[in-house]
């Protein structure tokens, strides 16, 4: 568990780095990615140094490890354009500074300019079930269109949504949704609507097998000492493929925890 | 079942004069074009798969079903149909060994997207049908491993007769009829094939001892020409004896073949693979019954090994060599010899046999030790089919005499260069299953193995064992129930990348601490697929972990689970393997008298049932599950092939 964190610092990051060159990890058999991103985070903990000086911007970064600090395997990848970024964001908080601040890091992190394609999935509450969600919904999604205007991102997708919330958005939106994720439990289950709208609109009906929530706050205990003061804002997954190959060049996840206000 | 060239082909004598001509010019082919494209690089994932079927005639009012010869009038007319349309026609027809056999394949490959394992069993219905339409009332297409009672008397229709005293095979049992006469070239194979071995091919295979079966198992052939003991010589007491390349190549199979990113990727995959051969024909037993016999073995793969093994007596090790080079253990057809990675080097434990001359003139052409071994043992085998067009090459450019002896070495993998002027990349083929009959068994498997390459790749785990063990595990195999009760060798620590210091604690292995002999296990058919808890993950269990990283669309995901619990299942023995569900079927006939003899009626009555499970009439829990269905589709979704053009 990470307790030698400075109470002061701002932020704190973990990032666990390429897991496809963690064996005990990728060779598992999990029952969720949360367990496979809980078991990975403590290894990366386990092997963080001692308390290190905040750094002028207050953030403090922790992992990854040193085998696996490079974002892509040494892949026969001739060129980076051969390779497919995505992401997939899980946010806490329904603030666009939240986002902005997560895509930045991924941008930062993973070394690109552009991110093939970004799912957002949708913090996990009753309301986010409703349409009572889409004013913040549609902030959010004002903010991803910019990193797009921008050419930051290509694609944009939304992960975790009620159907009625995804046409609802769909309608609303500048840039048009082109993937839309359902959870795996419901596979073969697919909501009739939502596959209706998705074929008659050319949307990518995808399945995933991620929970709303990511990284629960009883596991995140585990990782970061709960007496210290800070609390889970965003976590997000990058998978890099080599295009047309239907290999996986990388896989990681960073995840960011604030001062609690 | 190989390269068709067309032209006269040459008499056995002519060819034998030229073996060495073959050869010498064969390396030179292969020198060049290897200099030719070595660096090649960034070819995508292209695949595609290739099913056999047997035409089969049904006597609904004799109750007798027979092969029905006529291949070559429905062939000529799907030929036709390529030649007018060749870029838009969905599927691709070749001729095979027996004049009751075609061979289908997609008419494009399938690619490296995640939707195109959606894609395959639709084609695979879409050929099906259109061979359907050409059908007469009575028959039926079917993708049956081994016809049951191919080689008994009035097996065929129209009716043909042996000729065991002349003619191409001099089979007891086969007629020459039966082999494809719309092409030179599989005569040519059968008859230069026991010339070179000096007598007929001889198959043994171990008889099942049911308990009116008379022990010793004798059979008497009135057949044999009197004055000729050669004809049935061979035939071993309590085995079924075949004699003919057509019990062998008459044979269907489920093959595939992919496309790698460049040289060093199809010898990973090449290797990576082996192991995985015998753990297949396992899974896919699809052949218990031979010439109307139960046998104790479930498999083809003995037979067409047995069917063209060529190698004379001195070869063979049974007198001494005085004509011959080589004393060689296996027959051209059989499991690889040697690996062609790095990785695998150090595990290539059995003697490759090979003529020094050939590696060395390899090996100064500044090919490698492990590529040049391989192509080197290759070419110990002589042509057995040259046509006379051919003989005179430009070896800058042509690689028929190359292809002439790779083609005829017909191995569980094969490692396939790029062909001469065109787009295609280094291949592999995955050759050792046995075809299913249904279309969606075939998809999963297919699905199945193209997954686990992609999870080889990205996991970069590492599945070999040594050679002897791949084929220890080989003959295992093929025995009766080889699912449900043997053990096979397979690599438990699959890891490759050395472990981060704080990871060492949890893992349960580091690669250098251990030595080779620990890295793998006997595990059954059931750890390998489904996992052995704290031993081994299972290779379902690692696609399902790579599946989760990747996006698939909804359709897909679902059918591809399909497949994967399809064989989770068949390896759990949860669901029969089709050689346990036929001898199920066959033993509780009630014609069946116990004696192991599959009857006309029996046969009729167990190709009816299959022929109704194959279309859907008729369901059959025990070997395909109770729900077990995909959502395949024609063609991929635009949303997908969208999200692709962007990048593209």
């Amino acid at each position: 568990m990470l307790h030698n964190i400075d109470p002061k610092a701002k932020a704190v990051h973990i990032e666990t780095g390429n897991m496809l060159s963690m064996n005990n990890i990728m060779l598992k058999v999990w029952q969720s990615p949360v367990d496979e991103l809980v078991e990975c985070l403590k290894i990366v903990a386990k092997d963080s140094q001692g308390l290190s000086p905040i750094p002028a911007d207050g953030l403090v970064k922790v992992g990854p490890l040193k085998n696996n600090s490079e974002v892509v395997n040494s892949f026969d990848v001739e060129d980076k354009k051969d390779l497919k970024i995505n992401v997939k964001v899980f946010v806490t908080r329904t603030n666009k500074e939240t986002l902005i601040d997560a895509v930045n890091e991924a941008l930062l992190s993973l070394e690109t300019d552009t991110i093939d394609s970004l799912v957002l999935a949708c913090p996990c509450s009753d309301e986010t079930q409703s349409e009572k969600s889409l004013p913040w919904l549609q902030e959010l999604w004002r903010t991803l269109e910019d990193f797009v205007e921008s050419k930051k991102i290509i694609s944009l997708g939304l992960s975790n949504i009620d159907t009625q919330v995804f046409i609802s958005l769909y309608n609303w939106a500048k840039v048009k949704p082109s993937i839309v994720q359902v959870n795996l439990a419901t596979c073969c289950v697919v909501p009739p609507a939502l596959q209706e709208f998705s074929k008659q609109n050319d949307i990518q009906l995808n399945t995933t097998s991620d929970p709303a929530d990511i990284l629960p706050k009883d596991m995140l205990q585990q990782i970061l000492d709960p007496s210290l003061p800070f609390s889970l804002v965003w976590v997000f997954r990058y998978q890099v493929q080599v295009k047309c190959r239907g290999v996986l060049a990388s896989k990681g996840y960073v995840v960011c925890c604030k001062q609690s206000d | 079942m190989g390269l068709l060239s067309e032209g006269s082909p040459l008499s056995w004598e002519e060819t034998k004069d030229l073996a060495d001509h073959v050869r010498r010019h064969g390396i030179r082919q292969f020198i060049n074009l290897y200099h030719r494209l070595k660096n090649r690089q960034g070819d995508v994932l292209k695949w595609g798969d290739e099913v056999e079927y047997v035409i089969v005639k049904f006597d609904h009012e004799n109750k007798v079903a027979r092969a029905s010869l006529r291949a070559p009038d429905i062939l000529q007319i799907l030929n036709e149909k390529e030649q007018k349309d060749p870029e838009n026609v969905k599927s691709l027809w070749r001729p095979e060994y027996g004049a009751y056999m075609i061979e289908g394949t997609p008419g494009k490959p399938y690619g490296g997207l995640l939707a195109h394992y959606n894609v395959v069993e639709a084609n695979m219905r879409l050929r099906r049908e259109e061979v359907q339409q050409l059908l007469q009332p009575g028959e039926a297409l079917m993708s049956l491993t081994s016809y049951p009672r191919l080689g008994c008397s009035d097996f065929t229709d129209p009716p043909t007769k042996v000729s065991p005293s002349d003619g191409t095979t001099l089979s007891l049992f086969f007629p020459d009829d039966c082999i494809f006469p719309g092409h030179p070239r599989f005569k040519t194979l059968t008859r230069n094939i026991r010339m070179r071995r000096g007598e007929k091919v001889a198959i043994n295979l171990p008889v099942f001892k049911d308990v009116k079966t008379p022990s010793p198992y004798v059979e008497q052939f009135p057949q044999a020409p009197s004055g000729q003991p050669e004809a049935t010589s061979a035939a071993k007491p309590d085995h079924v004896y075949l004699d003919a390349m057509g019990f062998g190549m008459g044979c269907c199979c489920l093959q595939l073949t992919f496309q790698a990113c460049n040289i060093d990727e199809a010898r990973t995959l090449y290797d990576q693979l082996t192991p995985l051969c015998p753990i297949m024909l396992a899974l896919t037993a699809a052949s218990p019954i031979h010439r109307g016999h139960l046998t104790d073995v479930d498999c083809r793969w003995n037979v067409i090994s047995g069917s063209v093994d060529c190698r004379t007596k001195e070869e063979r090790g049974l007198e001494p060599l005085k004509n011959n080079k080589f004393v060689i253990p296996k027959s051209r057809y059989d499991s690889i010899d040697s690996y062609l990675s790095e990785q695998g080097e150090k595990y290539n434990d059995v003697p490759l046999i090979y003529d020094e001359a050939v590696y060395d003139e390899l090996r100064k052409a500044d090919i490698d030790h492990l590529l040049a071994q391989h192509i080197a043992h290759l070419f110990i085998r002589d042509s057995v089919s040259l046509f006379s067009e051919k003989v005179h090459q430009n070896d800058e450019e042509d690689t028929d005499h190359f292809e002439n002896i790779q083609s005829t070495n017909w191995q569980t993998m094969r490692f396939k260069p790029p062909p001469p002027n065109s787009p295609i990349g280094w291949r592999v083929e995955f050759r050792p299953c046995e075809v299913q009959i249904t279309d969606f068994e075939n998809a999963a498997i297919v699905c199945f193995v193209v997954l686990l390459t992609r999870v080889i790749l990205s996991y970069r785990i590492n599945l070999i064992i040594p050679i002897s063990k791949v084929d220890e595990n080989m003959q295992k195999a093929q025995k009766k129930d080889a699912v449900k009760t043997e053990k096979f060798w397979f690599r438990k620590d699959i890891t490759t990348f050395s472990s981060p210091p704080a990871c060492t604690a949890c893992c349960q292995s580091s690669t250098e601490a251990k030595s080779d002999a620990d890295c793998y296990t006997l595990m059954t058919v059931d750890e390998i697929i489904n996992g052995k808890a704290g031993e081994f993950p299972g290779l379902v269990p690692l696609i399902n972990s790579y599946l989760s990283g990747m996006d698939v669309d909804a359709d897909t995901h679902c059918s591809i689970q399909q497949y994967l619990k399809l064989i989770q299942r068949r390896a759990s023995g949860q669901l029969l393997t089709l050689a346990s569900w036929m001898r199920a079927f066959v033993r509780n006939h009630k014609d069946y008298k116990q004696d192991s003899l599959v009857s006309d009626r029996i046969n009729y009555d167990l190709l009816t049932e299959l022929n109704a499970i194959q279309t859907g009439e008729k369901a059959c829990p025990e070997l395909l599950g109770r729900s077990l269905h995909s959502r395949t589709q024609e063609s991929i979704p635009t949303a997908v092939q969208k999200a692709a053009g962007e990048y593209t």
